[in-house]
Parts: structure tokens; sequence; C-alpha cells
């Protein structure tokens, strides 16, 4: 059923997908899938992890081929085989993941592709021409000159939606566009929008940032199990009801129990004056990547270190994990010292107790080509004997078993990995590594991609496993997630941890301030 | 509207077949271009792979060679290691196996004999091996480029001990004397299975030993930790760094194991055949083998069906180059040739025509209805 209120119907619409079908092996991606893009508008797609949002997205740049349906622009049917049919009639697709060639400059990375005059002798006159009147409209904030290897993820972000433009895009498509920028770089980004709006080009952002989404959107299509079952106006629901729709029940965030179960006596983690430096020979040049970190996890305890990208948040938890060598300082981990060197190995770490929920952009806590169950299996079997048997209806009864616990979609644990969505992969790497029971679970961004229903999930399931007496160290940038969930926060800046702050003590603002400016305001 | 896809091993399936079928035209447009009538030549190869006791002997000789290499480039690959070095290996289990012979055929009981050939054709193999799996894993050599030069140095290798130490003083020939009979593998026709009715053919038991391995490595694959370590390695090295599997460790003992399945053609050709080292003992099996496992998909129950199809192609193309004149062996090369290259090289060639046409049929009566 699909309800288009007045307002939304009477604008012309640029893209139509209409009754749109697609199965991936037995999975039923979706069915009669509608969606109508009016010209010139902001159009939110939301819906739960797997509900098919991004197979609709990839259906419309040409990515995927529904095995049903019709896909018109500007009211003329078409048929998009690859996405550079798609570019050629106007609709131009974002990535998560942006590829671009470091060592060559914006200008290039985006001819590049571009019909080519001469193999003799190339110019890019006119490109460049058009490009500098683009993004003087647009504002961008780089130099066409600048080497893409020197620009921010939001700069290249940047640079996507320009190529986009010199391409002559009318329908952009972004894929959770918001999940790696800051607040500050997502403001920029929505008003980039509202200038792509003005000259009459369609933006239709998915994402599970259902706030943002209420803010800058026109319509927001809420899709449900493979059907865009409501198209709503922001104007007329509140976040609260689209939550709602996504979800079909409302949600309530779990909140942290007032007393911790905090077993001072028992230090999980001990980090004492460790440092990195870069690795170089010349030692003159070598610089600090951690300077003088120290820190102490104790048991039923969550902290997280927050800093701006690059502060070495990342290395730190690396490190720990034994991924990462270290040159000075010692760790201790469940009473067993572990000095300076070579990484001492992830194997070894597991051993301690460690649980490790790699960065989700990585996609590397499950092997894509392996089932489900075998990717439950991933780090988990070490204590098993040289010739263990696996013993296939048991692997298959308990992945079957973590997988209704933490409602990942579709209930299938023989279906290869990869085909699940990335917020369902997120949610069963999250459930492996809970599932071991560790003593200290590291997580790094751990609820990106995941929909609010599993991210509540994700807190109620944290929150037990430190009422168990687990001790978990989250590195994350959303700054609403890590106030939810942390119990102390220590800022890291440039490499060294600056203040160490108490539930009480949290604010955005506060965390905010201190991560860019690295003062410590006392 | 729920519309059940075809599995994906019907895909593949269609595929192999289609690929071997355009190998099979472009060899008969071969023969036609020398004159031969190819219906007639059809029949000889397929009545001298299939059509008595001796053909199936020897189409089942050479099938067991083919799926002791296609064993070891399917192990090998599930890890993600492109080992060429298979001929290498074979040639040195062959040397194992041939120094054993000669230096025990008398003195051991046969079934000691036959264990001790054995674990020395594999310990050699895994050997020549190791090296190159060690130079990758902690070296970052290319396991290719390695693997090829091993095959060279096996090659000079085996040419300097049967010329210069094996090799009996009064013999003119460069192979090894002939070993005692009491060493011999026991011949199948032997065994009296079916009455005294099979001709007699060198097939002999290293083909149930061949079997039980593409059992064993098929347990293994799926069904032991090491497997598992070593596929998780193949499909994403990077994912296992995190789950804390040694991957230097893994790619080192797969290719052991690779290089132990490929020195068992060692058993098959000497201690089951020949019972004499000789030179080109290993005649492109190992080579043959990447083929066996490409057309096997790299699966070892599939391995074993592949394995019989080469191996008939090898009788097969035996007979025809025996019974018309101006054939040679040279043409059943290139029909061989012609099967490697369809099926190996051209692997994907026609995938997607093939898909479409699986799924056509279904798709254009939706679109009708659609309209």
């Amino acid at each position: 059923m699909t309800i288009v209120s007045p307002s939304v119907s009477a604008l012309v619409p640029a893209l139509e997908l209409l009754n749109i079908s697609k199965q991936f092996s037995n999975n039923q991606a979706l069915s009669q899938a509608s969606l109508r893009v009016a010209a010139g508008s902001i159009h939110g797609v939301v819906g739960e992890n797997g509900a098919g949002k991004s197979t609709l997205m990839q259906i419309a740049y040409g990515l995927e081929q529904p095995d049903s349906g019709m896909i018109k622009l500007d009211g003329a049917t078409l048929i998009l085989d690859c996405p550079q049919t798609a570019i050629t009639h106007g609709v131009g697709m974002l990535h998560q993941k942006v590829s671009w060639l470091d060592q060559l400059s914006v200008l290039e990375n985006i001819v590049l592709g571009d019909k080519i005059q001469s193999y003799l002798y190339q110019t890019n006159n006119e490109a460049e021409k058009e490009l500098r009147q683009l993004r003087r409209e647009f504002g961008f904030d780089f130099s066409l000159d600048q080497l893409m290897a020197n620009l921010s993820y939001s700069q290249r972000q940047q640079v996507d939606i320009l190529r986009a433009l010199y391409r002559g895009v009318r329908i952009l498509i972004l894929d959770e566009p918001m999940a790696l920028l800051s607040a500050s770089q997502s403001q920029h980004l929505f008003d980039l929008f509202l200038l792509l709006k003005a000259q009459g080009i369609s933006v239709v952002v998915v994402s599970h940032k259902l706030v943002a989404l209420h803010h800058i959107c026109d319509v927001i299509s809420v899709i449900k199990q493979g059907q865009v079952i409501n198209n709503v106006e922001p104007k007329d629901v509140s976040v609260a009801q689209i939550t709602k729709l996504v979800v079909g029940h409302e949600i309530v965030m779990p909140q942290a129990e007032n007393k911790p179960n905090v077993g001072a006596d028992k230090p999980i983690l001990v980090v004492k004056k460790l440092n990195c430096l870069t690795p170089s020979k010349n030692k003159a040049a070598q610089t600090y990547l951690l300077k003088d970190i120290n820190l102490t996890l104790y048991s039923g305890q969550i902290v997280a270190v927050v800093g701006l990208p690059g502060a070495g948040q990342h290395l730190l938890l690396d490190v720990i994990a034994g991924l990462s060598g270290f040159d000075r300082g010692d760790i201790t981990i469940s009473k067993r010292l572990l000095p300076a060197g070579a990484a001492y190995g992830i194997a070894q770490a597991r051993k301690l107790g460690i649980g490790y929920v790699p960065d989700p952009v990585l996609a590397l806590g499950l092997i894509s080509e392996f089932s489900m169950v075998e990717s439950a299996m991933l780090g988990c079997w070490a204590p098993k004997p040289f010739f263990s048997r696996f013993k296939r209806r048991r692997n298959l009864e308990h992945c079957t078993v973590l997988m209704k616990k933490w409602d990942v979609r579709p209930l299938n644990a023989k279906m290869k990995s990869g085909y699940f969505s990335a917020g369902n992969q997120q949610k069963m790497v999250l459930a492996r590594e809970i599932n071991q029971l560790p003593q200290l679970l590291l997580l790094n961004q751990p609820t990106q991609g995941v929909d609010v229903a599993g991210i509540a999930l994700i807190y109620q399931q944290l929150f037990e496993l430190r009422q168990r007496g687990s001790a978990i160290l989250l590195v994350s940038d959303d700054l609403d997630e890590v106030i939810s969930l942390a119990d102390h926060v220590v800022i890291i800046h440039q490499g060294r941890l600056i203040q160490r702050l108490n539930k009480s003590q949290l604010t955005k603002q506060r965390l905010h301030l201190l991560m860019t400016l690295g003062a410590n305001d006392e | 509207m729920m519309n059940k896809s075809l599995p994906s091993w019907v895909n593949s399936l269609v595929l192999i077949v289609v690929n071997i079928i355009l190998a099979l035209i472009a060899g008969a447009v071969v023969l036609m271009a020398t004159n031969v009538d190819v219906i007639y030549a059809a029949k000889i190869v397929l009545f001298g792979a299939f059509g008595n006791s001796e053909g199936i002997g020897y189409t089942l000789f050479y099938a067991t060679n083919f799926m002791f290499t296609g064993l070891s480039v399917a192990l090998a690959w599930h890890a993600g290691l492109f080992n060429i070095g298979a001929e290498g290996q074979a040639t040195l289990g062959g040397i194992g196996v041939a120094v054993v012979c000669s230096s025990f055929e008398n003195s051991l009981p046969f079934g000691l004999l036959v264990v001790l050939t054995t674990v020395t054709s594999a310990l050699m193999g895994a050997l020549w091996a190791f090296i190159p799996g060690w130079l990758n894993a902690y070296r970052g050599s290319h396991i290719v480029i390695t693997t090829i030069m091993f095959n060279f140095i096996a090659s000079s290798l085996l040419v300097y001990l049967v010329v210069n130490v094996l090799k009996g003083p009064e013999q003119m020939a460069s192979v090894s004397p002939i070993f005692a009979q009491s060493s011999w593998l026991p011949y199948i026709h032997q065994l009296n299975l079916f009455g005294d009715s099979l001709a007699a053919t060198p097939l002999n038991i290293s083909f149930f030993w061949a079997i039980l391995c593409c059992l064993l490595v098929h347990f293994y694959l799926h069904h032991s930790r090491f497997g598992y370590e070593a596929r998780a390695v193949g499909f994403s090295a990077k994912s296992t760094d995190f789950a804390g599997i040694n991957k230097g460790r893994v790619i080192v003992i797969t290719m052991m194991l690779s290089g132990a399945l490929a020195s068992f053609v060692g058993l098959n050709e000497i201690q089951g055949g020949s019972h004499q080292l000789k030179l080109e003992f290993v005649a492109g099996y190992g080579f043959t083998g990447i083929a066996v496992a490409i057309i096997g998909r790299n699966q070892p129950l599939a391995i074993i069906v592949s394995s019989i199809l080469f191996g008939a192609l090898y009788q097969g193309g035996s007979e025809l180059a025996f019974n018309i004149d101006h054939i040679g062996n040279d043409i059943v090369l290139l029909i061989q040739g012609l099967v490697i290259l369809f099926c190996g090289a051209l692997e994907w060639m026609l995938k997607p025509n093939i898909d479409n046409w699986l799924k056509g049929a279904k798709r254009k009566r939706e679109q009708h209805g659609f309209d």
C-alpha cells in the first residue's frame, strides 16, 4: 500500500521506480517496490537493515537488474543495464567507500573516463573552465590542482559530488553519506544539498540517521521487507513516528544501570607509558603516534576513547588487540604482562580473553564467501583440538540461535555472509564476539550502518556484558553513542590522552571542544 | 510471488559441459582439415577409452595420476595459492619411490615397503613444496614463479640421479633397473574382482588410494579445523588477521600437503606401472592437473569425474594415434590442449551467455506479462 500525499504527487516525478522485484539466490530483496522522486527535492530513504534500500538504489543506478518492474525517467521508460547508462541519463550515485587515484590531482581524477580527444596531446582546458565555474557556484572548498591524497574524507566526498555535477547529474543518490562525517561536516553537506535542490537537482539520501533526514528532507520513503510502505513529509510527522514506521513499534533506548558492577580491585587492562613511533629508520624523523598512554580498565566498565580522525584511537585499539607493535611501555591483560616489541598477535590476545570488533568500513569481521555458519566460527575455534571435526548440525543450530537472538535477517544461516546487508553483518560480528563472553571487548564504530532497533539491541547486549563483569573499550565517532554507553571517556589528541571525564561530566559540546582544541579545560 | 532461481551448480555444470563440447568441436574441425572421418574418429576415442576392460583399465590408470595432481592443485587453490609445481613435486615423489624400492626390494616385507614408499614419496613431495611455500609465506616470493623454477630443478635432479646414480652399469637407456617383482604394487586385474575376465593393464591399487585421497581432502577442507583455516585464508587473507589465524603456517602446511598429494603420481607410475625410474615419467600430469582441478571446480569429489574425463582423453587419444595412420600423438596433445584452453583459459567466456540463456525464457514471460 502506497500513500502519496497530494502535495508530493503534484510535483513532477523525475525518477520513478515502479513495482520493482529482485531476488538474490533465495532471498527476496525487493517485492513490488515503487519509489517516485520529484524533481528538485531532497528525498530520504529509510528502513531497517536488509529491508532492501541499497538494492533499490543499486537498481536505480544500473548496478543490479530488477527481475521485474519498470524504471522511468521524466516519464520515459528506460532499461538501465549498467551505471554508464544511468550516468548518461543523469543518474549519479555516491558510495560510502570512495576510491580515487591518490597521486593525481582533483581535476585529473574528475576527467578520468572522459572521452579522449587526442592520444598524443590531451588538454583539460575546457573541463577545467567548466569545473571552476561549478566549484564557484556550489562553493567547494578545495582547489582543482590539489592532490587527492591531501584531501580529507569529507572533501573527497565533495569531489565525488562535483564529478557527478560535471557529468550532468539530475538525480544524485547518496548511500549513508553522513556515516563518516563530523557534525559540522554533515551540516556543510546539507547546505550543499539545498544548493543542488535550488538548481532543480533531486537528491536521494539513504541513511539510518533519522533525525538528520527529518531535518533536511522534503519527503521520506519508508522501506520495509522489500516494499515501500509509506511516503511521509517531515512537516507532518515527528522523528519518533518515522521510527515507529521503520521498526513497526516504538524503540526505547536502553539506559545504563545506575549501579554498574565495577570491580575496582580487578583491573582487566592496564596500559602503562605506552609509546608508538612512526616506522622509520631515521631516528630523528620519527614522530610519536601514541605518547605516554596510561589507561586502566576495571571489570564492569565501559570506557570510550574519542578524538578527531587520526588522533590515534584506532592505533591504540590495534595495539591492545595485538595487531600492531609498540615501542615502549607495557600492557597487562588479565594479569599477563606483555612487553614492548612486535605485535603479540591477535590469537594470543584472544587467548587472554579479548574480543575484537573491527571497523565495519573495512568489512573484515566476516568472510563474505563463507556461509554465516562458517563466519560465525571465525576466531572462536582456537581451543578445539587439532583434528576436531566441525559438527555441522551443532554449528548450524548454534548460529541460528545467535541470529535469532540478534535479529539477523534473513534467518538463513546457510546463506553466504556477503549477501547479508551491512547492518546485519555488523550485528553478526558483535553477536559472535559477545557470545564468547570476553574479559575485554574492543569495539570500533560498533553501530555504524545498523538501524535504530539494532542499535537498541546492541546497547542492551553491551550493558548485559558489562553487568557480567567484562570491560569494554569503545572507539566511536558518534558522540551521542559515546555519551549513552560510556562510564568514562578519555579524550585523545595527537596521540596523547589529555583528559578523562566521568559520566556526569559528559556533554557533547565539551567533548567536541576537547577533541578539536586538545586543551585541558580545567 | 517467489520465483525460485536455479541453484548455482546448475550454471557451472552447464558451463563446463558447453566448454568441453566447444573444445571437441574445435578438435573435430582440425581432424576434418586433416581428412579424417570425424564420426569414425569419435568412435575410436570412445571405444578406446571405455569399450572394453583394457580401455577402461588404461583410462583409470591415467585418471589415477590426474586425481593426485588435480587434488594437489585444488587443495592449494582453496588457500589462495596457485601451485604450478605439481610436476616437480611428482618428480620428487617418483625419485623417493624409486630409491626406496631399489634399496629395500628384497629386504622388507611388501606391506612395510608400501608404507615406506608412500611415506617417502609424500615427504619428498612435501619438502619440494615446503620451500616455495615458506618463501611465499614469510618472504613474499610469488608462488607461481618459485614453483615453476622448482619444476626445472626437479627435472634436472631426476636426470642427474638416473644417469649418474641409479642407472645400471650395463644399461644403455637412461632408466633405472627394473625392481624385483616382490616390490610391485598389485595390479587390479590380478585381484580377480570380476573373475579373471579383466585384460592386463597397468591399473593398480593406487587407484583406490587416489579415490581415498579425494575423500580425505574433501573431509579435510570441509570438516576439519585446518581446512577451515585454509579456506578462510584463501577467501580473505585480511579477515584472517583479525580472526587470529596464523596465515604463514596455513600457507606452509597447505603447500606441503599439496606437494605430498602430487608426489603420489610416483607410486602409481613407478611402483605400480613401469617398476623403474624413467626420465619422462611425469609426462605433463602436473600441468594437466591444473585443468583437471578447474573442470572439477576444485571440489575433491568432482575431481574424480574430471580425472576420468582426462584419463579417457589420454587413452582414447592414443588409440586414435594407433588406429589412424597419419594421426600422431601431436593431434592427441592438440585435442587435450583445446580442452584445457576452453575449460581453463576461456573458462568464463560463455558464462554471461549461459546465465542469460538459463534465465532468458522466464524473464521474457514475465516482461510480456507486465506489458
